[in-house]
């Protein structure tokens, strides 16, 4: 039995709240460990602040963010769909780890913390849509 | 994101609770600054109610590294939850910043 959760956002930060609570109330209803709703909450943050920032060449205006997640009992997947300007999260270069405290730079390590923290993720250009999904199980020890 | 603070040895306490993310991040980021300039000694932050961090929480605690040195200051973060150290290890920011199991030890 696979469940879903479906929800048009706002391109607008504030409604990472209303995910996050929808979120939470449907993986306490699957029984999908917190632990993994918790991250997933985390990607969407990373991803939902750079689309709202960076997508748009009209960002006051109002575009619809798609969001889907799926649990299949063994493996949380989500997918992010928007209408912006073609963007690969894959492409972008991974910040700099070994630079010191004044050199390291501040920005670029959103969508390099989502490609760490999920087992996989994938992006394709569908049209006039960037599809990004991701993926993954819970920690072996809450299995 | 609910802010506290308290004076610990000469050192301010900002315990935070809640998320550091996009939204609180910028209530965070103008807090801290206010408290390292105020502090005596520096400031601890007390993330042993912080359920995640993004890397726009990164970021805040980037800029409270790189303020506090330049001004001759302690900046301590202490009681991680295990899953936020994760963070914290996976972009590096383990090596840059002081870390402590708990306010205890950073104060101390």
């Amino acid at each position: 039995m696979t469940a879903t959760l479906q929800l048009t956002l706002k391109n607008d930060m504030a409604e990472h709240a209303r995910l996050a609570a929808a979120l939470s109330d449907w993986a306490e209803a699957e029984g999908i460990d917190p632990g993994l709703a918790t991250t997933f909450e985390l990607a969407f943050d990373e991803i939902l602040a750079n689309i709202t920032s960076y997508a748009y060449d009209d960002p006051d205006a109002e575009h619809a963010i798609e969001v889907a997640c799926r649990w299949d009992g063994a493996t949380l997947s989500a997918e992010v769909v928007d209408e912006g300007r073609p963007f690969d999260p894959l492409a972008a270069p991974d910040p700099d780890l070994e630079a010191g405290l004044e050199e390291r730079a501040v920005g670029g390590l959103g969508l390099f913390l989502v490609r760490q923290l999920m087992d996989e993720v994938a992006y394709r250009r569908d049209g006039p849509r960037n599809r990004l999904s991701f993926a993954k199980k819970p920690a072996a020890e809450d299995q | 994101m609910e802010i506290k603070q308290e004076n610990r040895n000469g050192l301010t306490v900002m315990s935070l609770a809640g998320k550091l993310d996009t939204v609180s991040s910028p209530e965070v980021q103008s807090a801290l600054t206010a408290a390292l300039e105020a502090a005596d000694k520096g400031v601890v932050i007390d993330m042993a109610e912080v359920a995640y961090v993004s890397s726009a929480g990164l970021r805040v605690m980037l800029i409270g590294g790189k303020t506090a040195k330049a001004k001759d200051k302690a900046f301590r973060l202490a009681g991680l939850k295990p899953a936020v150290a994760e963070v914290f290890k996976m972009s590096g920011f383990d090596r840059l910043l002081e870390i402590r199991p708990d306010v205890a030890a950073a104060t101390g």
